[in-house]
């Protein structure tokens, strides 16, 4: 056999499973789904794609031994309450058969929306800004879930999915999803998403441990890489269940530890996490120190969702494309503070950073495509209804404004502390030093 | 549980001719519990990776050595489970990447070989594909890295059991290059141990179906294989496999087969 390796392959699983195709089953609210063919399967069951007037669902239905009166009464309470947010495939309807077993149906996930193994085998490479993007609405989808008194259990790369073209994200398998507090159950997951608390057997989990597994799962979304795995785990020669153990339970260490650098990534194995940290902006990195220092140890003072958010969000707003060579680069205010300059990271040219506005925490970049959300100017999370808009003047396209596209009226000030009224609809002059009174933010042109 | 797991190899005719010596290798693992463990890697035997035997040989050894670690370190069988299912593709095909690639180097400097180029070249002359199965009493893993087949065969239907991509022609993923991890592919299949007896699992290098002319005759001779087992028993089987094999080689590619049956019965 004559060979030249190259990249890059996916197979997929080709057998029956429990369920054939074309049995129908009959749901509690008595809707009949027919089995078109089993998707995949897992460690509690397998999910098939089953059809009812035409539309498309997903079923799990559990294995003998995951098929617990437990089970099911989580999932008839989850049916009951609904989910807490669109991103959730969550549980709908509840089906039983006579000898015990059961599943329930749930949303199709779309099949362009990809997985985290998806990005790290580099099948998915969404934008920076996508990226960011993604990560907001993951972060956001888990506070919602929080908020509405859950915890999830079982937060890691299997069941977060999303699309590298939006950033729109789909959690799935909501199915561990129990009431914050909950002291029953097993552990769930692997341990390499676990709090190390959890792994050492000394707590269950909760909303605290939900966050330690979220910081572990967005770390992984931005450096393609464990947080905890560096050079200790780089010798380890087989990762068992007791080496993972020790890596992720009884002497976890941060591989950007400031303190510490016995386990810093290795070169040539852990290159991933070489390379993007240097990429992104201190604020982000902060908040991964955080995350993987006094986090490991201290579950309540891990880092929060709306830390998260602040961040994220001010990530998608500090987005500078290289006038070069068109890279995504971004702001980071402390370069900025300290006069460093923000180098490409492609063509390795200096950029220059554009004009900004900064309002509260936030600190928009201003480009052609600059857009404000509710968030920037109410500090309510939602980054999903823009109220402001960058537009060049067509006669002189040297003179940009910031036109209003929320339902409020603005006062504009300009530097010399004349003000007019920007009713929605209209532009204010981007200038230097002029400032918008959005009602409970001002911003300013810097 | 009643699995019989056994294998045979055919130098290719191709291969013979020039004298090239087999690049072939399988090995298994055979639990007292039942639990078996099986893994058939061909190397690649080109003029860029002269001792890919050793290279086939080194990675069985790693995933049945790794596999059984791991089974061993779990003392729940569902827990391995759910490890398998969710760090199959990442963690574990990352461990087996990095623990062939360590043993490969050590390999090298023992045999005091030329150390000149660097650690990506001394491996890539090394460099096989890599076909896993894990069978136990609940559920079946199976892992492959590059070409061959995983066939699952029971009286109604002769399946694969994952699937890898297939590049162009006559190239293969390899666990040889960088990342080779990431062309890993995985599959769980839950089953009971005594579901649709009697049926068989089905290892084979590309060399096996290359020789036929479609893939619809390599899967008639598998359901060929399976039903004469049924009829004749195992030990039949064995005695004629390495002539049977030849044959096929001879009269198909002339590639080394390998071929590695676990019979349930």
């Amino acid at each position: 056999m004559t060979v030249t390796p190259i990249f890059i392959t996916k197979g997929q699983l080709n057998m029956d499973g429990m369920l054939k195709s074309g049995t129908v089953l009959t749901s509690e609210s008595r809707n009949q789904y027919k089995v078109s063919k089993m998707l995949g399967q897992g460690g509690q069951g397998e999910v098939y794609e089953v059809t009812l007037n035409g539309d498309k669902y997903a079923l799990k239905w559990y294995y003998k031994h995951t098929a617990t009166p437990k089970q099911k009464k989580i999932l008839e309470k989850l049916i009951e309450r609904g989910r807490p947010d669109d991103c959730f495939l969550w549980p709908e309807d509840l089906i039983r058969k006579k000898n015990g077993s059961f599943g329930y149906i749930m949303p199709l996930r779309p099949k362009h929306y990809k997985g985290i193994v998806d990005l790290m085998k580099r099948k998915a490479e969404p934008s920076f800004l996508n990226l960011c993007r993604a990560a907001y609405n993951l972060t956001r989808a888990y506070q919602m879930l929080h908020k509405a008194g859950y915890q999830y259990r079982d937060i890691s790369f299997g069941n977060v999915f999303f699309d590298p073209d939006t950033g729109e994200v789909m959690i799935c398998d909501n199915d561990n999803v129990v009431p914050n507090g909950t002291l029953e159950g097993g552990v769930y997951g692997t341990p390499r998403f676990m709090a190390p608390e959890i792994v050492r057997g000394e707590k269950k989990s909760s909303r605290n441990t939900d966050l330690y597994s979220l910081a572990v799962l967005l770390f992984y979304m931005f450096m393609l890489n464990h947080p905890l795995e560096g050079r200790l785990e780089a010798k380890i020669r087989c990762m068992d269940i007791h080496a993972m153990n020790m890596l992720y339970g009884t002497k976890p260490l941060f591989i950007f530890d400031p303190e510490n650098d016995s386990n810093r990534p290795l070169e040539g194995y852990q290159d991933n996490a070489i390379i993007y940290w240097e990429l992104y902006p201190k604020q982000l990195k902060d908040l991964f120190t955080k995350s993987f220092t006094i986090g490991l140890r201290e579950p309540a003072k891990r880092v929060t969702e709306n830390k998260w958010l602040e961040t994220f969000s001010n990530m998608m707003a500090g987005i500078i494309i290289c006038p070069d060579c068109r890279a995504e680069i971004m702001y980071d205010r402390d370069k900025e503070e300290k006069g460093q300059p923000h180098i490409c990271w492609n063509c390795k040219r200096e950029v220059k950073v554009p004009s900004k506005i900064i309002i509260g925490k936030n600190r928009i970049i201003i480009t052609s495509r600059t857009r404000l959300f509710s968030h920037h100017i109410k500090g309510d999370f939602d980054m999903h209804t823009a109220v402001g808009e960058v537009i060049i003047n067509p006669d002189n396209p040297g003179k940009w404004g910031l036109r209003n596209i929320s339902r409020e009226n603005w006062n504009y000030i300009r530097a010399d502390g004349t003000s007019i009224l920007v009713p929605p609809g209209k532009a204010a002059t981007i200038a230097r030093e002029a400032r918008i009174d959005f009602g409970e933010e001002s911003g300013e042109f810097i | 549980m009643g699995i019989t797991v056994f294998g045979e190899w055919a130098q290719g005719a191709s291969h013979n001719q020039r004298g090239i010596e087999w690049q072939d290798h399988f090995r298994k693992i055979d639990y007292i519990k039942g639990t078996k463990i099986v893994a058939v890697a061909d190397g690649h035997g080109s003029e860029k990776c002269p001792y890919s035997a050793e290279g086939a040989k080194l990675a069985t050894r790693v995933f049945c050595s790794l596999i059984a670690r791991y089974y061993e370190s779990y003392e729940d069988s569902r827990d391995l489970l759910m490890f398998l299912s969710r760090e199959g593709e990442v963690k574990l095909s990352r461990t087996i990447e990095n623990t062939w690639k360590e043993e490969v180097l050590d390999l090298h400097r023992r045999e005091g070989r030329d150390m000149e180029p660097d650690r990506d070249q001394i491996i890539m002359m090394y460099g096989t594909t890599l076909l896993g199965l894990m069978i136990t009493d609940s559920f079946v893993f199976s892992l492959q890295i590059g070409d061959g087949d995983i066939l699952y065969i029971d009286k109604a239907s002769v399946s694969p059991l994952i699937e890898s991509d297939k590049l162009l022609g006559v190239e293969t993923h390899s666990l040889s290059t960088r990342e080779a991890w990431k062309n890993a592919v995985t599959g769980i299949y839950k089953r009971e141990a005594e579901e649709n007896k009697p049926y068989m699992y089905l290892l084979s290098t590309d060399g096996f179906s290359n020789s036929f002319a479609s893939r619809d005759a390599y899967y008639r001779t598998c359901r060929e294989y399976y039903d004469m087992i049924g009829k004749h028993g195992i030990k039949v089987i064995k005695e004629h496999l390495k002539a049977w094999l030849t044959e096929t080689s001879a009269l198909g590619c002339g590639d080394d087969i390998t071929t590695v049956f676990a019979y349930a019965q």
